[in-house]
């Protein structure tokens, strides 16, 4: 009953930076168990601060925020962390930590936020490397990564404790086609392993056809569509067809 | 979760089934292992039961792995049943050669050797942009470098402006403590009268400059070590060098020339607040005149005391600026490379400056000698 809820909740929320510079308002959103949601929008319309609202790393100016059917306002600092520990994160420009091998920048999730053993937390990171198509990149620093290699740790990172949702801030973008290509597939498998729920700003047309579910755009300071995919293909709403692109059939010529 | 363990002789081998059911997940993890890597444990071949599981985690399947790998340890037979699929990737996880990610400490051998190493890099970075900046400096006094105007007025105003408050201050303060334990140990001794004599030399010779430097270290050193390095870490640096525009030239020389002009003129307004702050201990606690203490000062004080003085600070000013920018420039790429780089710019500093302090000292006590 409770996950017909939605996992991920929005409520008359008000994002900005003060009572008059509103970014996003009136934005109401419920996202279930399972989804797959697409959040697109024009540069500066708001997507990432509507994502920054949504993991508690910006205050609304009002309304609320529900995570995993807890509304983030009313959490203590234990509260919080324990919430935390069951989403996973992939930050736009990664946010590895530079000075940290790679294997701990993924054991330090295991280490802070569970009380798993030391054995399980080795085992757990090699396994996570190798899932994300890194075996033995432990001992590696990510100043030695390539762009692509670096994306894949971050994946690695966001997955390290099977979390229930995961949030994905551009995951595709600054890559080249062939990497691109390569890490939506990664998304794609890690997806349907997980059976998370994926929540992911992303341009990427080839990304959203592979695995969306759901699109959500932001324009004009409020959400201006939220429907499954399919329901767009045939829209005739400029924003949509600016943005899906070849996604959308091509109009019929009257 | 799991049941205990049933085990039976077979042949000569103890058998050991553990049989796991339902959904296993995070919080099983660390119960998983311990069913399965228990210490009491004595089966030779042991039987990983997963037919009841419904659902498995990724962790949890780290920490069967992880507990199979101790049990292979001790020489037990491990053999997996359950859904194809689950069983397959537990093997191939176990199939991989186990990795130990935490780094050895380095032996004792290797960590002097390393440390050697950083130390001469550290000297051959600073004696490199000591030669790159006296080249930048040349090129700048015959007119064929073109200094960005606005970065050498800021740095001015930053280094010397505002360091106003903070070194008057501290050299009123100075001034003070040096006037009152020089009116202590020279009254017991009915000498009074020679404390504009002590006063005057040490904060004209010694404690003006060393005082302004420490604050230049502190201020200005560590500000041109962390803005540096931030450049370096966010390819600013990289990109003027692709620019064709000599980092040196258009980072380092602003920077450094700010810090040699200001820096004595600082020293000049800590020497004569300084004395103000001594005069007035002078006067209010020792009772000495205000006439006597400038005949004194004058009589102990000669022009070649303030040359040594403002010599010293620009000296001090060089190594500061020049040893923090090589620090800079030669620092890694992260966040914490910034911090070391700063901690880094300002021991460097100082131990310079007390090298350089006691090179003076011991020159000018052979030239005195002769």
């Amino acid at each position: 009953m409770a996950d017909e809820l939605g996992i991920v909740q929005l409520h008359a929320l008000r994002l900005g930076y003060s009572p008059s510079k509103v970014v996003l308002d009136h934005v109401d959103l419920s996202i279930r168990r399972g989804d797959v949601v697409a959040i697109l929008g024009s540069s500066g319309e708001g997507k990432t601060t509507l994502l920054q609202a949504m993991l508690g790393l910006i205050a609304p100016l009002s309304g609320e925020v529900r995570l995993l059917h807890r509304s983030l306002a009313s959490l203590n600092k234990e509260e919080r962390s324990q919430l935390f520990a069951r989403i996973g994160v992939v930050f736009q420009h990664n946010a590895l930590f530079t000075d940290m091998s790679v294997a701990e920048n993924l054991a330090m999730v295991a280490y802070q936020t569970s009380q798993l053993r030391k054995e399980v937390v080795r085992e757990l990171v090699s396994l996570r490397l190798r899932s994300v198509g890194l075996p033995g990149f432990e001992s590696r620093r990510p100043d030695q990564l390539s762009g692509g290699q670096r994306k894949r740790v971050a994946f690695a990172r966001a997955i390290m404790l099977d979390p229930e949702i995961l949030f994905c801030d551009e995951p595709t973008a600054g890559l080249d086609p062939l990497t691109a290509g390569k890490l939506s597939l990664l998304i794609q498998h890690l997806g349907s392993e997980l059976g998370a729920t994926m929540v992911m700003i992303t341009h990427d047309v080839d990304l959203i056809h592979a695995i969306a579910t759901r699109v959500v755009i932001v324009g004009g300071g409020e959400i201006h569509v939220d429907a499954p995919l399919d329901a767009l293909r045939e829209s005739s709403d400029p924003l949509v067809r600016g943005l899906l692109g070849q996604l959308i059939a091509p109009r019929a010529v009257s | 979760m799991t049941a205990p363990g049933a085990h039976r002789q077979r042949g000569n081998a103890r058998e050991e089934r553990i049989p796991f059911s339902g959904s296993l997940g995070i919080a099983q993890a660390n119960q998983i292992y311990g069913a399965i890597a228990a210490e009491h444990a004595a089966a030779s071949r042991l039987i990983v039961d997963l037919e009841g599981v419904t659902q498995l985690g990724r962790v949890a399947e780290a920490a069967i792995v992880a507990a199979c790998r101790v049990r292979v340890r001790r020489g037990d037979f491990i053999h997996i049943v359950g859904a194809q699929g689950l069983v397959s990737d537990i093997e191939l996880a176990l199939g991989t050669p186990e990795q130990d990610f935490e780094e050895a400490p380095p032996r004792l051998l290797e960590a002097v050797g390393l440390g050697t190493l950083t130390k001469v890099a550290s000297a051959a970075a600073l004696l490199q942009m000591a030669a790159s900046s006296s080249a930048a400096a040349l090129r700048f006094a015959f007119r064929r470098v073109h200094l960005p105007r606005h970065s050498l007025r800021y740095n001015i105003a930053l280094m010397g402006a505002d360091a106003v408050g903070i070194v008057g201050l501290l050299a009123a303060l100075l001034g003070m403590i040096l006037a009152f334990e020089a009116t202590r140990q020279l009254g017991d001794l009915g000498a009074k009268a020679l404390v504009p004599d002590v006063v005057g030399l040490s904060l004209i010779r010694e404690f003006a400059p060393l005082m302004c430097a420490v604050v230049v270290i502190a201020r200005n050193g560590a500000a041109i070590a962390s803005e540096l390095a931030s450049m370096r870490a966010g390819q600013e640096v990289d990109a003027l060098r692709t620019m064709g525009i000599d980092p040196v030239e258009y980072l380092v020389l602003p920077r450094a020339l700010s810090l040699i002009l200001t820096t004595p003129m600082l020293t000049i307004m800590a020497m004569a607040i300084g004395l103000l702050g001594a005069i007035l201990v002078a006067i209010l606690f020792a009772h000495l005149d205000l006439a006597l203490f400038y005949y004194r000062l004058v009589e102990a004080v000669d022009l070649n005391d303030l040359v040594f003085g403002l010599s010293k600070s620009l000296v001090f000013a060089t190594t500061t600026s020049l040893s923090a920018a090589a620090v800079g420039l030669s620092s890694g790429s992260s966040a914490s490379d910034v911090g070391r780089a700063t901690t880094h710019a300002v021991v460097l500093g100082i131990f310079l400056l007390v090298v350089c302090d006691a090179l003076f000292t011991f020159f000018s006590g052979v030239s005195h000698g002769r």
